[in-house]
């Protein structure tokens, strides 16, 4: 585990279902007997900065560089941009392991920066794969996977205020919904070795494993997997060729859009959601969807590692 | 525990009537920004941002979408006012700065545009573009040697490094100085020996300094490498047109594997030479947008335009650069076709003008030369 430097604690009362119970006009009550009152804790809230195509970044200062990284709920990691790494003094590895990313490219150089700073958080000696310079987006410096830099903690994605907030974990369960008083979905979710998050959501009525990636921006889903899933193909009516999309530089893929009706978690259902169908020519039959920012930005997320769940609302409730 | 609550979102755009919230129209403003809606940027942009419940970490984002979107409407004040304002909540915001230095930049402000370069370059030495764009300030002011010095500090401190030197040949090219130009590809190709682009610049440096052997040598190299874009194929059958060699010419022009004006012209051109001309040609240039140049010198070409119509296009740009740039090809262009109209005294007249006015490293300057040298013979 990292260290953080400076921990900041902001401890704040939460009500969890006895005070929705107070709520004037409370949506149908839990059957289960009050609660007792339980309190997260907060441990940072970070500035979660918006770009004009709506993706997310944490500015930070690494080694005294200072600029903004991609927060990638899907990412690898830490993960630096070349350019970066060249006005580094750290010394160069071999990852323990190699990664190797859709299209082909091989990540397994990495290097132990000093410090990087985000906000009041302090990280020491954080290691960072390194990626080709235009493997990143031009202006940024490098991804971050909020998992992999704060394991230790909940993450709250509120995109409404623009905030990262990182909780402790275990402190109520099944009660971290502090925002809203209206109803929220709880989805049970994988975390791979990486932090990746997969949960089962409902694409038009059909289960379907879906990938929360908000490096993602927008959100697709493999022709084989649909067409394994939802009985869609190229032949099926409303579906339209779409041009090609490029993987990294190097995949070619064939693009189509399709009018999905629904997108739903336990409940919370999103209309016309806006999935793209990828084509790579592979057997990706198993491929999760991938659901990127311009869907994610639609919902109020906290991830609880500890009960390997995630809790979702409208991004707007409150 | 959950709720059985069903929730209900709905991701389509709102229409603005609906719009509820900051935050809602926000994410319209993001979806239209990612759609190239100038118009619904602007609308749904102005509307966030006039809703005092915008969140401030969302303020930045809704001013640079909708400066950018006054940018593409040529709304240049206002695209700058939004910069401003987004630089005043976040004044490390170097993204802003690039923008709002590019903007100056089309105004001509070149001093404020570097300024603001400059300021990108301080907090991101290690991003390769405040470099080049306050660099490009200066050729647009032909101030060659003040533009390899950004490209000299750009590859000592960003990431760009073969990139750089070719930057710095194309500058010496275009100030006329062939030798430090075919240096700086040569030290491109000594770090790769493979590599496409510096055979491309360094045959182009030889091809206006003169040296055609050397130049079509490094052409080849670079076809061979796979450089097949319309630009590369366009300099390498101008190349061969310039020395005379008009059948060779058209068979670079037909290696295009995409439909450009400029190779259509070009293939008219080469063709006409040798006294023919496909009737494929006509049929190709209807596929081309006459509304934007070079379209109404296709339409010349193609018979079913005029040299007026020419003219009038050019004299309607007001921008003094661009004016220039469209006066020196209209020049050639039309010159040609006057020569290959059987009025050889107006045709040279033009080709006169283009081989002074265009700018030096042209295509169209150097065709001129050539072909008035052909007229000399």
């Amino acid at each position: 585990m990292r260290k953080l430097g400076a921990l900041v604690v902001l401890a704040f009362a939460v009500f969890c279902g006895g005070a929705l119970a107070e709520d004037p006009t409370p949506a149908p009550a839990p059957q289960s007997p009050p609660e007792k009152i339980c309190q997260l804790s907060q441990a940072g809230s970070l500035d979660l900065k918006t770009s004009g195509t709506g993706m997310v970044f944490l500015d930070a200062d690494l080694d005294g560089h200072k600029g903004r990284f991609l927060v990638d709920t899907g990412g690898l990691g830490l993960v630096l941009s070349s350019s970066v790494a060249q006005h580094l003094q750290g010394d160069l590895h071999r990852t323990a392991f190699g990664v190797r990313m859709v299209g082909g490219v091989d990540l397994d150089v990495e290097i132990a920066a000093k410090r990087l700073q985000i906000a009041n958080f302090a990280i020491t000696a954080p290691r960072f794969i390194i990626v080709r310079y235009d493997t990143v987006p031009l202006e940024e410096m490098g991804i971050i996977q909020p998992h992999a830099l704060w394991p230790s903690y909940d993450i709250e994605l509120d995109f409404v205020k623009g905030k990262l907030n990182l909780f402790l974990p275990d402190q109520c369960p099944g009660h971290v919904v502090y925002w809203t008083h209206d109803a929220y979905a709880s989805v049970p979710m994988q975390a791979d070795l990486f932090g990746h998050l997969t949960v089962q959501a409902q694409l038009d009525g059909n289960t379907i494993d879906t990938l929360l990636d908000t490096g993602a921006q927008t959100s697709t889903a493999s022709l084989r997997s649909v067409s394994h899933n939802l009985d869609i193909d190229e032949r099926t009516q409303g579906m339209k060729a779409a041009g090609s999309i490029n993987f990294n530089g190097n995949v070619e893929a064939k693009r189509y859009r399709y009018p999905f009706k629904t997108l739903s978690f336990e409940g919370l259902t999103i209309y016309n959601p806006n999935i793209e169908i990828a084509d790579t020519g592979n057997d990706s039959r198993h491929d999760p969807l991938v659901l990127g920012i311009g869907v994610l930005r639609q919902l109020h997320l906290f991830i609880a590692y500890d009960e390997d769940r995630v809790y979702l609302t409208p991004a707007e409730a409150h | 525990m959950k709720w059985a609550a069903i929730l209900a979102l709905a991701t389509a755009a709102l229409p603005a009537a609906a719009s509820a919230s900051a935050y809602s129209d926000f994410e319209r403003g993001i979806s239209a920004f990612n759609d190239h809606d100038g118009a619904g940027v602007i609308s749904a942009m102005s509307a966030a941002l006039s809703n005092p419940e915008l969140p401030a970490t969302l303020k930045p984002a809704a001013l640079v979408d909708r400066a950018y979107a006054y940018t593409r409407q040529q709304k240049y004040d206002l695209a700058v006012a939004d910069y401003t304002a987004c630089l005043t909540l976040e004044p490390g915001n170097y993204l802003a700065h690039m923008e709002r230095g590019a903007v100056f930049a089309l105004r001509k402000d070149f001093e404020l545009a570097r300024t603001d370069f400059a300021e990108a370059m301080r907090i991101r030495p290690d991003l390769p573009t405040p470099y080049v764009d306050h660099a490009r300030t200066f050729l647009a002011q032909r101030k060659f040697d003040d533009a390899l010095k950004d490209y000299a500090d750009g590859l000592a401190a960003s990431w760009w490094t073969l990139e750089f030197y070719l930057l710095r040949s194309e500058a010496y090219r275009r100030s006329g100085r062939y030798p430090e130009a075919i240096k700086e590809d040569d030290t491109a190709l000594s770090r790769y020996a493979d590599y496409a682009d510096a055979f491309a610049m360094r045959g182009r440096a030889k091809d206006d300094s003169g040296d055609m052997k050397g130049a079509f040598a490094d052409y080849d190299k670079a076809a061979a490498l796979g450089e097949e874009g319309p630009l590369f194929l366009l300099i390498e059958g101008a190349a061969q047109w310039k020395i005379g060699n008009f059948q060779e010419a058209e068979r670079v022009f037909k290696r295009a594997k995409e439909k450009d004006a400029y190779l259509l012209i070009w293939t008219y051109l080469a063709q006409a030479k040798q006294r023919w001309v496909s009737n494929k040609l006509a049929a190709q240039a209807s596929a081309i947008d006459a509304a934007n140049w070079p379209g109404p010198v296709v339409k010349l070409v193609a018979g079913t335009g005029s040299v007026d119509e020419v003219r009038d296009f050019v004299a309607k740009e007001h921008d003094t650069e661009l004016h220039n740039t469209l006066t020196c090809e209209a020049d050639f262009y039309t010159g040609e076709w006057q020569l290959l109209h059987d009025d050889p005294v107006g045709g040279k007249q033009l080709l006169s003008e283009a081989s002074t006015t265009c700018e030096l490293g042209s295509t169209e300057r150097g065709a001129a030369v050539a072909e008035l040298g052909r007229l000399q013979r």
